[in-house]
């Protein structure tokens, strides 16, 4: 029959009329459901029209020598001339790269902190201690990298910092933590990380309340040990998460966070330390150079795209995905 | 069920909400229509808002100063606040959308330029020909102001005030350790590394403790401070008439800094100290023997930093000495700008007249010198040079402390000698007393006819590169200081010597030829027309001429 | 049931590295406390460490009457309340259609979504559409631009897609429909998440600096974000030299403190009320019952 989806050899089937009628029956009952659905999800799309689609137009000042003067849609157009400028500078790409460097490490070794941090939380039956300890970790994600900054300086500094004291006590010599790329790279992915745990930790705790108590109790009773437990029972009870938020971190990667660089950062460690955001300060670009700017923005959400793409491809292979 | 009336209400919110917001809400946008001339006009303007307004006295666009402007003044003026660290983003969301002010207050020099160049300001030249009066004045008063307001294309289109000049930054020495270990104040290089080994070595201030330093305030934030003025390491100076670009004496400023940290007289962690905090404690704390600091509000660095000083250490005796002599030759320190812009003029300004009125307006000395004072009998009283004293601290705290960003056109001196720094200070404070003696002894070691050590003129004056050579020369300069840093702290595997080999290298290939070129262009075009310190010099002569005279 | 000689060990060392962590965490905020609770002349010489030298409340009282605060800190709960309101709802009826399997086209809307959360027009562009909706200078103007957060919905999306089917089954049965489905079964399940993603957008609504600073005009709007950085800028540039007469105004750093603690305050007041949604097997019982 014409129209028939061709879904292999010919079965017994019923009669066509009764299968079309169930067919648009599923097909009604489909409509049905998502009549509210639909309903719903229309003030969704006008948002995502007028207040995320509409601005994207705007990306074309990355073509175009903006100025305030010929507005948005008289400035001349220069085609690609704004990402020539930013490639033949040597220094553009190497601060591509420590951008990517300390992102990507950041959330390597990042990553698996908080949700470490949410297990060890769950883990605690005292509940005072454990909202104590929930509430207290959460803290420094809220002060500005201004004062954190100074703290860590004061923690590490050569004359009189807390550590170097331990590390004089040792080796008879302070260590210049800042100074040297490679400890100031560790000092500033630990401090990121140390900053934002307890925060992090927030979404896998709640992930973790999903997880159904008497699974652990079946655990128990065929004798696992706690690390056991955690590894067959915790970790796969909240493995969407992970997964989930292991694709959405890759669109982050390139947004290394222009106040935690600034602050820590000094004269002896910018070949490692200088990222696309202190860049763009530091040259005033902010300032006038919008067409730049622009251009810049728009090559860091391409690499994100096709991170966050390749990310989603394999998470599918695990029936993961985000789409 | 709880949640599901949560969830109702959380919907009704939202329908409720979208339609009040979307209907109710309407905003600032659009400047002011203009009545016709003749009549009052209707005029907006900026201000800079600082977080500083007293809860109760309003807001900074509406308060006790802008109605008493508007009452007093020529023009109903409508004030739209600026954050002032932020000026730049909000500046440029207000003029990409057609929505800014008449009047833009600006102290950042590239962001006028910015504006400029966007072609974004209206030119002044003929509407203060013919519609002003006291700033027209005062530019034929001071053809210098006409000069700095002038941009590349001829015409005028800032409008600033005129500032004393004096010594932004002073340095240090006490005095008393000087005495104690025997010491000379040091003339050049060598003594001054002597004075400093002298000083974190040998116990000072006698309490037994190895914690003194030699000197301090090595750095403020990311400029180099005290060391580029004395060796006058700038990146674009005149020797002999012609401009020099390029990283002019660093490497000797450098071999100097390594020789001070490899002998121990500076906090070894100088880098991380990134607004000299750590550095300032320090000295207030009494262990520093040596101390730069930026001295351009000595009231204030009386009221505050030398007043803890005196408080903490009592003994202690300062003493502002002279930047000792280099091997490159020996400079003084930076000064005042003495011509400052201010404002700049939107294109789109509907009411030009009125705004040169209110311009006018702000440049008359009674205006300013209320703006800053208060109201005779109310906030202050004439001491018996005729100058005003604060009578009531809370209420000038409360009404007027917080207000001065209304004056940016007021060039204080105008009021005659009590607009003089030399007279601000209450001399019955203690801490006010020495900061006055200090600042004429500051006076009397810098202002001197010895180059200074910050290149062609002050930063304000300089001109703005064509943005492709801005990147490049941001890019070539934060390499060769880093490279320089380097050999700072690297001992012996990085010598001074290396660095400069690889800076020079950097610099030619990172663009410094085209760089050098730009600037001695503008040099050859723009070289009398251009102030520099030589000019503030006579400036400065002339204004204490003047005071003499007021005496 | 006895704990085992290996679990016990398990327990202690998670208590000791818990707390080490949570020292670690806590005295960043003792020594800002101290700050904001020491004599002036203590604290510019650097002698306050984690307990306040000459204790005062100077500090707080020219905060809470020299400045704007109190104001301000109004206009942040006003603009954190309703605008979680708004987004919580917003983005629910985002993420429950996109959970369900056969909402049409679920695929293409989550892509075209989650292109937006990578690819955005800039301050700019978006500024020029909230002008031309007449917002600027309203709380319209940051309710509306950040009304759903992408990357939120699509955590609730999954969770919501994590739901056992059970669920859905029983739906059926009873002759719910999608909207009963929604308010009688999925959201009660989902507290612990609702308040984690009310939780995050709350904490972005009360920290909005850059919207805050580029939408509003009125000052008497700021909210408390604004106003403290402008108070904390004002000293790390201290080279204001430009006008030397205001550097005598400069924010002492007791109130900087005093200002940071204001903020930081009632976001740790609200987080333990929020921790009582965290209990484990609440949709184990649900599900049951």
């Amino acid at each position: 029959m014409k129209g028939e989806l061709a879904a292999g050899p010919p079965r017994l089937e019923p009669p066509d009329s009764e299968v079309r009628q169930r067919i648009r029956q599923q097909r009604l009952r489909r409509f049905k459901m998502n009549i509210p659905l639909l309903l719903m999800f229309l003030p969704v799309i006008l948002f995502y029209l007028i207040f995320r689609y509409a601005p994207i137009g705007g990306l074309v000042i990355a073509f175009k020598d903006y100025n305030f003067y010929d507005g948005l849609w008289n400035s001349p157009w220069v085609g690609f001339q704004h990402f020539q400028t930013l490639f033949s500078d040597p220094r553009t790409v190497e601060i591509i790269r420590n951008t990517l460097f300390l992102s990507l490490l950041s959330i390597i070794v990042g990553f698996p902190i908080p949700i470490i941090l949410a297990i060890m939380l769950n883990e605690v039956r005292n509940m005072a201690f454990k909202r104590t300890v929930q509430t207290v970790v959460y803290m420094p994600h809220f002060f500005s990298w201004v004062i954190i900054a100074m703290m860590i300086m004061t923690v590490f500094s050569l004359e009189n910092g807390i550590v170097n004291r331990w590390v004089e006590a040792w080796t008879g010599e302070p260590y210049p933590f800042m100074y040297n790329k490679g400890s100031w790279i560790a000092v500033f992915v630990g401090s990121g990380i140390w900053k934002d745990m307890g925060f992090n930790a927030i979404i896998f705790l709640a992930a973790l309340t999903t997880i159904d108590p008497s699974q652990y109790e079946a655990a128990q009773m065929d004798g696992a040990s706690k690390m056991r437990q955690i590894w067959h029972v915790t970790l796969p009870g909240i493995r969407s998460t992970i997964i989930l938020l292991l694709i959405l971190s890759m669109g982050r990667v390139m947004e290394v966070g222009f106040d935690q660089v600034y602050m820590l950062q000094n004269s002896n460690v910018n070949e490692v330390a200088d990222v696309i955001s202190t860049y763009i300060y530091r040259t005033g670009l902010q300032g006038a150079q919008f067409s730049l700017t622009t251009a810049m923005g728009l090559f860091e959400s391409l690499v994100a795209f096709i991170l966050i793409y390749c990310a989603n491809y394999i998470a599918r292979r695990f029936n993961e995905g985000l789409w | 069920m709880v949640i599901s009336i949560k969830a109702w209400m959380k919907s009704g919110l939202v329908l409720g909400l979208i339609g009040g917001i979307l209907a109710g809400c309407s905003g600032g946008s659009g400047s002011e229509q203009a009545e016709g001339e003749g009549a009052r006009g209707n005029i907006t303007s900026t201000i800079y808002d600082r977080g500083a307004v007293p809860s109760g006295m309003g807001t900074i666009e509406d308060n006790m100063w802008s109605k008493w402007i508007n009452e007093n003044g020529p023009a109903n003026v409508k004030y739209t606040a600026v954050p002032r660290w932020e000026s730049q983003s909000k500046l440029n969301v207000l003029f990409a959308s057609g929505s800014a002010p008449d009047v833009i207050f600006e102290f950042g020099t590239p962001i006028r330029n910015t504006l400029f160049n966007q072609k974004q300001l209206m030119p002044l030249d003929e509407l203060i020909e013919n519609s002003s009066v006291e700033y027209k004045a005062l530019m034929e008063k001071y053809p210098q102001l006409k000069k700095a307001g002038i941009k590349s294309d001829g015409k005028l289109y800032e409008v600033g005030r005129m500032n004393e000049v004096f010594p932004l930054t002073s340095f240090f020495i006490r005095e008393d350790w000087l005495e104690k270990l025997n010491l000379e104040v040091p003339t050049n290089e060598a003594e001054m590394l002597a004075v400093a080994k002298a000083f974190t070595e040998n116990d000072p201030d006698g309490n037994g403790a190895d914690d003194t330093y030699g000197i301090g305030g090595l750095q403020f934030g990311d400029t180099a401070g005290l060391f580029r003025y004395m060796y006058n390491a700038n990146w674009v100076n005149v020797e002999d008439g012609e401009i020099v670009v390029g990283p002019n004496h660093m490497k000797e400023m450098t071999a100097f800094k390594r020789a001070l940290f490899e002998a121990g007289v500076v906090d070894k962690d100088f880098l991380t100290d990134k607004d000299g905090a750590k550095s300032k404690q320090d000295f207030l704390n009494g262990k520093i023997g040596m101390y730069a600091a930026m001295t351009a509000d000595y009231t204030g660095f009386a009221a505050k930093e030398l007043d803890t000083l005196m408080q903490n250490v009592p003994d202690a005796k300062l003493n502002v000495i002279a930047l000792p002599s280099t091997s490159v030759g020996q400079y003084t320190m930076v000064w005042n700008n003495p011509v400052q812009m201010t404002a700049v003029v939107n294109a789109r300004a509907k009411n030009p007249e009125a705004v040169i009125q209110y311009i006018d307006f702000l440049t008359k000395t009674e205006t300013g010198r209320t703006v800053k004072n208060g109201f005779e009998g109310t906030h202050y009283t004439l001491n018996e040079q005729g100058c005003p004293r604060i009578s009531d601290q809370e209420k000038y705290k409360q009404e007027i402390s917080w207000a001065g960003d209304y004056a940016m056109l007021y060039s204080r001196l105008e009021e005659g000698k009590c607009g003089y720094t030399e007279m601000l200070f209450s001399e019955e404070i203690p801490s006010q007393k020495e900061g006055l003696r200090l600042f004429k002894e500051a006076r009397e070691v810098y202002m001197n006819d010895l180059p200074v050590g910050e290149g062609v003129t002050h930063s304000e004056h300089m001109p703005q590169l064509p943005k492709e050579l801005q990147v490049k020369l941001t890019n070539v300069t934060t390499a060769i200081n880093d490279i320089f840093t380097r050999s700072i702290i690297s001992g012996s595997k990085y010598t001074v010597e290396q660095a400069a080999a690889e800076a020079q290298q950097k610099w030619e290939q990172g663009g410094g030829l085209e760089i050098e070129t730009w600037y001695k262009e503008w040099w050859s075009k723009e070289k009398d027309n251009v102030l520099v310190w030589d000019d503030f010099y006579e400036i400065y002569e002339q204004q204490q001429a003047d005071f003499k005279k007021s005496e | 049931m006895r704990k085992t000689r290996g679990e016990q060990v398990f327990y202690m060392i998670n208590y000791v590295l818990l707390t080490l962590v949570a020292i670690s965490c806590i005295l960043p905020l003792l020594n800002i406390v101290a700050l904001s609770l020491s004599d002036a002349r203590a604290v510019v010489s650097g002698k306050v460490g984690l307990w306040p030298v000459d204790f005062t409340w100077f500090s707080y009282h020219s905060l809470l009457t020299g400045t704007p605060i109190l104001n301000a800190f109004w206009n942040s709960v006003e603009i954190t309340l309703i605008g979680t309101g708004l987004s919580m709802a917003v983005t629910i009826m985002a993420a429950y259609p996109l959970s369900r399997r056969h909402f049409y086209h679920r695929r293409f809307f989550t892509m075209a979504m989650v292109f937006t959360m990578i690819f955005n027009g800039g301050l700019i562009p978006t500024y020029l559409v909230v002008q031309n909706l007449g917002l600027v200078n309203s709380y319209g103007a940051l309710w509306l631009p950040g009304l759903v957060s992408t990357y939120n919905m699509l955590i609730m999306r999954s969770y919501f897609e994590n739901l056992p089917g059970e669920v859905d089954e029983a739906a059926r049965i009873d002759g719910c429909g999608e909207l009963g489905l929604l308010f009688r079964i999925v959201l009660p399940l989902s507290k612990p998440l609702l308040a984690t993603i009310a939780l995050f957008y709350g904490v972005g609504y009360w920290n909005s600096f850059m919207s805050v600073m580029i939408y509003i005009n009125d000052t008497s709007k700021y909210n408390m974000t604004v106003l403290v950085q402008n108070m904390i800028m004002s000293n790390l540039n201290v080279q204001d030299f430009t006008d030397p007469t205001m550097i005598s105004n400069l924010t002492p750093e007791g109130i900087r403190a005093a200002a940071v603690i204001v903020m930081v305050i009632p976001i740790l007041a609200v987080y333990p009320f929020l921790q009582k949604y965290f209990v484990k097997g609440v949709m184990l019982g649900s599900i049951k019952g």
